[in-house]
Order: structure tokens, then C-alpha cells, then sequence
């Protein structure tokens, strides 16, 4: 067993607004990252509640971080202090039992919450969990949503590199700015590394560069517009069945070697 | 003390009506029960704290997965001539015959001493898993459950039941000076064999809850009182109360 580190080496996290291809941006980056060789014992963590990732991936997930947080606080409501108590040992075997394990990735997916209400402590206790199991793995690679709290709130404190994902659309631009704005006005999220990604890109890289410069965002890939992922997506095809040499995946490829593995 | 008596014979009866029925059984006997018998581990597989697990990918045995089943208890009794010192008892198939495979698990502990009281049990319960203590032994546990992974790298070092064993046995010990005696029991074998033991651990575990409800109203504690979130250790809470009067204004002013 390896001993518990303090953190991971690489901790890497998605975001951008809805429909600019984030998951499928993850999931193929997470197949990179396993071809690449490099990348140790892979974690990915589903931070979504919509949980595409799972069938970008092509697994079936069983159990979420959500039903642990249901049962957490189920248990705190039936208000036996004994069982609170026993609630310390079950954290970390309920949170084994929501991984889905693979041979070359894990996957933790957060799921939904039926509960309302805030319930801070809980999140805390959560995220606590996630942050010790994380450390048995090399590379962690969140899938979030366009928000960042839930990430921070339920998830991880910080990340080395935020990578935001963008469509060539103005609304896709604005969110990726609004996102830089709640990381380095708002400290939302502590992240080392900010880096935007255009998706589905058709020829306007110019323009797009131009417009990434006034947010204050750095360009750190360019993904093409490619068929066969959008075929895929039709189909709900897993994305790990892409052929090699599709444009999608050699732009993620070198996206991956320059900003993740680097 | 003898609130477990019944179930330690009950445990008992239950192995030999099993002895009796055949199949894979093997005994070990701790040759230096009163030692340090944690020493006995590999260096390899030797004593390591944290919180990491292993991975599937890195396992050479599952133990009791929820796929699986567990079930775990200890039982302990004033009565040192209940329980046979340094015996290690395993049913069904053992770690170094079984790679790659996910087992159902079941693991009993008995203790007895002169001096041991129904206090003690919670301690028990608590020293049962030696979670973090052995490197390349993952342990996850609820109560009464017990999922563990074996390494691919402790299987190397020689990791089994027989060391599994004395490790508990020397955790025991060491833990309540007060145990004169401890015997181990392992069951790998089915499913069916761990429902029967699991009936016997439900009936423990029951006055097990008693026993600790028991034990901490003396200290003059009461288990059974509510204990909501605490709101008044939160540094937000005056934002909170105050966006909560913001709802409540507008929700008058909505239905005004």
C-alpha cells in the first residue's frame, strides 16, 4: 500500500460554460493521459451532476459521493450520537465503495443531491474524504460544472491547473473570463495555473486568440471540430473508442503533454 | 462477566459443526502468543500509518467486498478456559491461493482475561481492524463490516492469515494488558458460512450497543441524546442569520 502523500502531483480540473464540450474534453484528456504512461495511478472525479463523464467513458457507476452525503445526513438526522459517532470509521469505506475501479483510472463520481439545504459541515466531511483518498493517486482530473463552489465546496480547496474550456462563441468567451475573474479577484478556487481551451474550432483561431488576450487568458490548445466525436456523442458512444489519429484526440494529446505532463 | 459467553460457545459450536462438515480447514497455532508478535511480519509487509488504499489494480486478494460480504466482531469473556490461546483458525481458501480473487470474509476475535469487564468490549471493537497498521493491508470497515485488500507487493513479502492472525493477537494484547488469552477466526470459504456467523454477529453486535450505551451513562453520558450540526461553531453564521432575515422579509413582503 502506498503510504498516504500530503497531495497529489498533478491536480488538474475542468470547467466552462455548458455545452462547450467539457467532458468530453476530460474524458478524452484522461485517455491521454493513460497512453501517455506518465501519468501514475489516475483519479478522475465527476464534479458534474448531469455525470456525462461515466458514459464519455463508457462505465457504469454504482454508487456516487451524493447517496454517501444522503446517508451522512439521514444519519445525522436520526439523531443517535452513537451512529454519528460510527460515522467517522464508515467515511472512508463508503467512499471505496462510490470509486469505480478500472485497470488504468479510478473514477469517483459526485453525483446528485436530493437533500436541500446547505449543510456545510457535511461538505466539509466530504471533501475531507475525497482529499485523503485522492492521495493514494499521482494525477487527479476533475470534471466540473461552469460554477466553481462546487468544486470548492464539495470537492478540492485548490488545483495546479484550472483549465477553462470555451466554444468560438461570445457567451463561451464571457463565462471563461467570468470564470478567471472568480478565481483571481474572487479566490473562489485556489489554482496555480489558468488555461483556456477552444473547442470545436473552425478557422477562427485569430479572432479567438484576440479575444482570449482581452480576458487575460492565456491559449492553451486549440481542439478542431471533428466528426467522429460529434458522431460519437450522437450515438453515446464512448469516447476511448475514437480512433488514434483523430483530430480531436491529437490536439487533446498535445494539450496534455504541454500543460498537464509537463 | 459473562454477557458473551453464550456466543463465544455459540462461535465455537458453530466451527465445529463446521470441522465436522468437511472442506478446507487448516489451524495455526501462535508459537509465542505473549511476544511481540507484530515483529513476526515481514519488514516488506511491516507496519505503516496512513490513509491510502490499494487499488484494484494493485491487489492480489479482495477480502470482503460488498460484492462479497463481511462481517466482523469481536467477543470477549472473563472465562480464559472459552477461548484457546494463540489458535488461528481459517476456513475456506487462503491469500496465498487465491490471487486475484475477491473473497467473502469473516473474521471473529476472542478474548478472555480474569480481569476483562463489558467496558472493554468497545475497545475491542475498535482494535479488530488494525486499519493503517500493515503495509499493504487496506482496511475499510463499517460496523460489523470488513472490506480489506491485499497487495500484490504484501503477497510477495509471504502475507497470510497465519500472519494476519498474530498481528491481531499481538494488536490485542498489547492494547488491554488484561487479555490473557486470543483466538483468532477466519472464514473465506462461502457466503452461506458467513450468514450463519453473521446471525450470531447481529445478536453481538445488539448487546454490544447496550453494553456501550451502559458503559458511557455511568460516565454520565447519554448516547442515545440528539446531536444536531452546530450552527454556533460556524464563522458564517451571522451572514447566514442575516441573508436567512433577508428571505424572511421577502417572503412577507411576497405574501403581503
Amino acid at each position: 500500500m502506498p503510504e498516504a502523500r500530503a497531495r497529489s502531483e498533478r491536480l488538474v480540473a475542468v470547467c466552462g460554460k455548458g455545452g462547450t464540450g467539457k467532458t468530453a474534453f476530460t474524458a478524452l484528456l484522461s485517455r491521454e493521459l493513460v497512453a501517455s504512461g506518465r501519468a501514475g495511478n489516475l483519479l478522475l472525479i465527476d464534479a458534474d451532476p448531469a455525470m456525462g463523464l461515466p458514459i464519455a467513458l463508457g462505465i457504469e457507476v454504482e454508487r456516487t459521493m451524493g447517496q454517501v452525503r444522503e446517508d451522512i445526513i439521514e444519519t445525522a438526522r436520526r439523531g443517535k450520537r452513537e451512529e454519528k459517532v460510527r460515522l467517522v470509521d464508515m467515511l472512508d469505506y463508503m467512499a471505496l465503495e462510490a470509486l469505480t475501479e478500472r485497470d488504468d483510472f479510478a473514477l469517483l463520481a459526485m453525483g446528485r443531491t436530493e437533500t436541500l439545504g446547505c449543510y456545510c459541515p457535511v461538505n466539509d466531511l466530504l471533501r475531507g474524504t475525497i482529499e485523503t483518498l485522492s492521495r493514494s493517486f499521482d494525477t487527479i482530473l476533475i470534471d466540473g460544472e461552469a460554477g466553481l463552489e462546487q468544486i470548492n465546496r464539495q470537492v478540492m480547496r485548490g488545483v495546479d491547473t484550472l483549465m477553462i474550456v470555451s466554444d468560438a462563441t461570445s457567451r463561451g468567451i464571457q463565462t471563461a473570463g467570468l470564470i478567471r475573474k472568480m478565481v483571481r479577484d474572487d479566490g473562489v478556487i485556489e489554482c496555480e495555473r489558468l488555461a483556456l481551451v477552444f473547442n470545436r474550432v473552425q478557422g477562427n483561431e485569430e479572432i479567438l486568440e484576440r479575444a482570449a488576450g482581452e480576458i487575460g487568458l492565456e491559449v492553451a490548445g486549440w481542439i478542431p471540430h471533428d466528426d467522429a466525436i460529434a458522431y460519437h456523442d450522437l450515438l453515446g458512444k464512448p469516447l476511448c473508442e475514437l480512433p488514434l489519429d483523430s483530430p480531436g484526440r491529437v490536439a487533446v494529446r498535445e494539450i496534455a503533454a504541454r500543460h498537464v505532463l509537463a | 462477566m459473562a454477557t458473551f459467553d453464550p456466543y463465544v460457545r455459540k462461535v465455537a459450536d458453530w466451527v465445529e459443526r463446521r470441522v465436522c462438515r468437511g472442506g478446507l480447514i487448516r489451524e495455526f497455532d501462535a508459537e509465542d502468543p505473549g511476544g511481540e508478535l507484530l515483529a513476526a511480519i515481514p519488514e516488506s509487509a511491516g507496519s505503516a500509518g496512513g490513509g491510502g488504499i490499494v487499488l484494484q489494480r494493485d491487489t492480489f486478494v479482495e477480502l470482503g467486498s460488498p460484492r462479497a460480504g463481511s462481517c466482523a466482531f469481536p467477543l470477549c469473556t472473563d472465562d480464559p478456559s472459552l477461548v484457546r490461546d494463540g489458535r488461528i483458525t481459517l476456513i475456506g481458501p487462503g491469500i496465498q491461493a487465491s490471487p486475484g480473487a475477491s473473497l467473502p470474509f469473516g473474521q471473529v476475535l476472542l478474548a478472555a482475561g480474569p480481569a476483562l469487564t463489558d467496558a472493554d468490549f468497545a475497545e475491542l471493537e475498535q482494535a479488530q481492524y488494525l486499519a493503517g497498521r500493515i503495509e499493504g493491508y487496506m482496511i475499510r470497515s463499517t460496523p460489523g463490516r470488513m472490506w480489506s485488500r491485499v497487495s500484490r507487493g504484501a503477497a510477495k513479502a509471504g502475507f497470510d492469515f497465519e500472519l494476519l492472525g498474530r498481528a491481531l493477537i499481538g494488536s490485542f494484547k498489547s492494547r488491554l494488558p488484561g487479555i490473557e488469552a486470543t483466538q483468532v477466526l477466519f472464514v473465506t470459504s462461502s457466503r452461506e458460512d458467513l450468514s450463519e456467523l453473521q446471525e450470531i454477529a447481529e445478536q453481538v453486535r445488539t448487546i454490544g450497543r447496550h453494553v456501550a450505551s451502559e458503559t458511557w451513562r455511568a460516565r454520565g453520558i447519554d448516547l442515545e441524546c440528539s446531536l444536531g450540526v452546530d450552527c454556533k461553531s460556524c464563522d458564517d453564521k451571522p451572514a447566514c442569520d442575516d441573508i436567512r432575515d433577508v428571505v424572511r422579509i421577502r417572503k412577507q413582503r411576497v405574501d403581503a
